[in-house]
């Protein structure tokens, strides 16, 4: 069926009229092409090569002559961008801000990472803190947590929140988390453990007095999947203390479960299920005999992942709150 | 024949589209609630995270469900004639699934058929085995099932399947002899071509909706396989790959023919995206002309890698913002107009500003830089 017949179908059965059948037909036939999409990715994949080549082309050049031109040229370029989102974003609000230029946004993410690029550039070169190696990166975690809230950027706050990681000795980077942290290491886990429920403390606090409430996405998605895959790590790794950290990983569970009620974040659903069913499924096999054999192991595979399926199915009947509007968005 | 019940796909179209008309405010709230109630009925579609849930565990489930067969495995022949039978039992599951709860590429869906597409490969291969069959014969043999499979369901990740069982088909009775190896490119040019063409044919007509998953997929796949089968670096190391030259590779026949087609098929693209207003030309344009550049810096670097790559970004940059401000309002038939932020949309924001921050390169000289992981920064558990 095309748009024509649809618009004759529905002409017939008298949902529009002649009139709105030409309107519908012309707007149709003449509907643009949105680029949004399109665009966006585009100025995010530059914004990705400018930034990494320009840390490249920092370190490739040392020594040559164009060296100091090529490093006050990105010093101009970042502190451009802070002027730029200092004059033209919105003033700060406790609320949600929607700045009325697209590009502060974009803006502020470059000035943050050009920024991050030329600090590792003159510690490095200059010893720019000496050998309070704490201190290079827990002022730009301040600067770009300060800068996230000014300007209300969930960008800047997971950058932020990367950093603050890095004080404390972790990886938050997506694609190094399991393999930069050695999740079979006591400290680690502790780091991790503490690091995010501190940090998910810090955002249910800020949340309850209605500071920034949906910044509490940025910080659970975060800090609560390292605390999450610590639980893990424990679990896996130090038997003694197996029960603890699976009490912590339910605790853990539930909270993203809650949150993907109330925030209507089917990630936090998704990643709830996900990290509860491995966690369950190990401790029921570790803690089995051996007996139970192939067979029954793969029938409980077989009927649990049908029962996660089931439930997948049907959340939205499960997960139904007292308020329909919130309902209603989790589709 | 067809698998999914076309009528709850059409109301979900129709739904689709008056809901954009009242958004645009051409037709009323009550206009939209009159239709709705007429279309009714629409099938299981889940949203993007819940589909990754539904297909990863129905991966472990068809898996798990396997292992049934584990008393037969003794049997003679079994392998080769379980997975079939295991595939005939999802079959008509999945049949089932389809009528009674309305799935249409749901994740579980989606996942049994994958398994029941591959339960017949195995008798294939070994029917095929037992007389030396040489491998295009092979995949002709099999290609029924997943033609037959891509007609039913008119799922994406089959039809493209499908197509590329077909181009093995191809490659490799085209590699047989060394006047084939020689006219490889141009036989998966014409290939992709003559697919394309039926594709941009067949979309014309009513009755392709039911494949309209499939058949952009597969468009873009034709696009993308069109334009490196006659891009330059692909050719000459493809070359120099089926003829195991291993070293520098050498240059190929008809050297300025390629180069010359690693430069007009972006340029046809872009030029198609402007004038049949199609965001596939577009995007498959825009990463075939980065991909032909590319080429080139590979061959015949012009600036040294550390320059080019922020260059490229900056003129990416400064090409997106100036489309974003010229396209304010509706140019050519293309318009950038604010979208709904998606959660996908806020999770892949935060992903890249991570992952840009992380990639930063780390100055080489440096235990005091301990563990860094962030950015020039980076304190690791020994600061």
């Amino acid at each position: 069926m095309n748009i024509q017949q649809l618009l004759s179908e529905l002409e017939q059965k008298q949902h529009i009229e002649s009139g709105q059948k030409q309107l519908l037909s012309q707007y149709e036939q003449q509907k643009p092409v949105s680029l949004f999409g399109f665009l966006r990715m585009l100025l995010y994949v530059s914004l990705s090569a400018f930034v990494t080549g320009a840390g490249v082309l920092i370190y490739q050049n040392i020594d040559t002559l164009g060296h100091t031109v090529l490093m006050a040229l990105l010093a101009m370029l970042t502190a451009a961008c802070f002027v730029y989102v200092f004059k033209k974003g919105e003033s700060f609000s406790f609320g949600k801000v929607v700045h009325s230029s697209s590009f502060v946004e974009v803006v502020l993410l470059l000035g943050c990472l050009l920024f991050l690029a030329l600090e590792g550039y003159a510690q490095y070169q200059y010893g720019l803190f000496g050998t309070r190696y704490g201190l290079a990166v827990f002022l730009p975690a301040l600067f770009f947590l300060f800068l996230a809230y000014r300007f209300d950027h969930q960008g800047v706050l997971s950058l932020g929140l990367t950093a603050l990681a890095s004080w404390v000795g972790l990886t938050a980077t997506p694609d190094q988390v399991l393999v930069k942290n050695d999740f079979s290491d006591p400290a680690v886990i502790q780091t991790a453990l503490a690091f995010g429920l501190l940090v998910v403390a810090l955002s249910w606090l800020l949340e309850k007095r209605g500071i920034k409430r949906h910044f509490s996405y940025t910080y659970l998605l975060v800090a609560g999947t390292l605390y999450l895959v610590a639980c893990l790590g424990g679990m896996f790794t130090m038997d003694a203390w197996q029960a603890v950290f699976a009490l912590l990983l339910g605790i853990g569970c539930w909270y993203f479960f809650q949150n993907a009620r109330e925030e209507s974040s089917l990630l936090f659903l998704l990643i709830s299920v996900l990290f509860g069913y491995i966690g369950f499924t190990y401790l029921l096999f570790t803690n089995l005999p051996a007996e139970i054999g192939v067979f029954l192991g793969s029938l409980y595979f077989m009927l649990s992942a049908g029962g996660v399926i089931w439930f997948f199915l049907n959340f939205k009947k499960l997960l139904r709150k007292p308020s329909p509007q919130s309902h209603e968005s989790l589709q | 024949m067809k698998a999914y019940n076309e009528v709850l796909l059409k109301n979900r179209w129709v739904r689709k589209r008056v809901r954009d008309w009242t958004a645009k405010n051409l037709i009323s709230e009550e206009a939209e609630r009159s239709i709705t109630r007429e279309y009714t009925e629409v099938p299981y579609i889940p949203h993007w995270f819940v589909w990754i849930g539904l297909f990863v565990f129905s991966l472990i489930s068809i898996s798990a469900g396997a292992i049934f067969f584990l008393p037969f495995a003794d049997l003679p022949g079994s392998e080769n004639y379980f997975p079939p039978l295991y595939g005939l039992g999802l079959f008509y599951f999945l049949n089932y699934l389809i009528k009674d709860r309305k799935l249409y590429f749901s994740g579980i869906d989606n996942a049994l058929l994958y398994a029941i597409v591959l339960s017949f490969l195995p008798p294939v291969l070994d029917i095929t085995s037992a007389f030396d069959t040489p491998p295009w014969l092979v995949a002709l043999l099999y290609l029924p099932f997943p033609v037959f499979f891509t007609y039913r369901y008119g799922e994406p990740v089959i039809a493209l399947g499908t197509y590329l069982t077909g181009l093995y088909v191809l490659a490799s009775l085209a590699m047989e002899s060394p006047w084939g190896k020689l006219l490889l490119p141009f036989l998966v040019m014409i290939y992709a071509g003559l697919v394309w063409l039926y594709v941009h044919r067949f979309r014309k007509r009513d009755e392709s909706f039911y494949w309209k998953v499939s058949l952009n997929w597969v468009h873009m796949a034709t696009l993308i396989l069109f334009y490196a089968a006659g891009n330059y670096l692909v050719v000459r190391e493809g070359n120099a790959m089926i003829n195991s030259i291993y070293g520098p590779s050498p240059q190929i026949a008809f050297a300025g023919l390629f180069w010359l087609l690693t430069f007009t098929i972006p340029v046809l693209y872009l030029f198609a995206a402007l004038r049949w207003k199609k965001l596939s030309f577009l995007v498959v344009g825009s990463l075939a002309l980065v991909a032909s550049l590319g080429t080139l810096h590979h061959y015949h670097p012009i600036l040294p890698g550390e320059w080019a790559l922020p260059l490229l970004g900056l003129v990416g940059f400064g090409t997106a913002i100036s489309l974003m401000r010229w396209l304010k309002v509706p140019r050519n038939g293309f318009i950038y107009a604010l979208e709904k932020d998606l959660e996908i949309a806020v999770l892949t924001r935060n992903i890249v500003a991570m992952q840009v921050a992380g990639d930063l390169p780390q100055p080489q000289s440096g235990p005091e830089f301990g563990g860094g992981d962030f950015g020039g920064g980076g304190s690791g558990a020994a600061y």
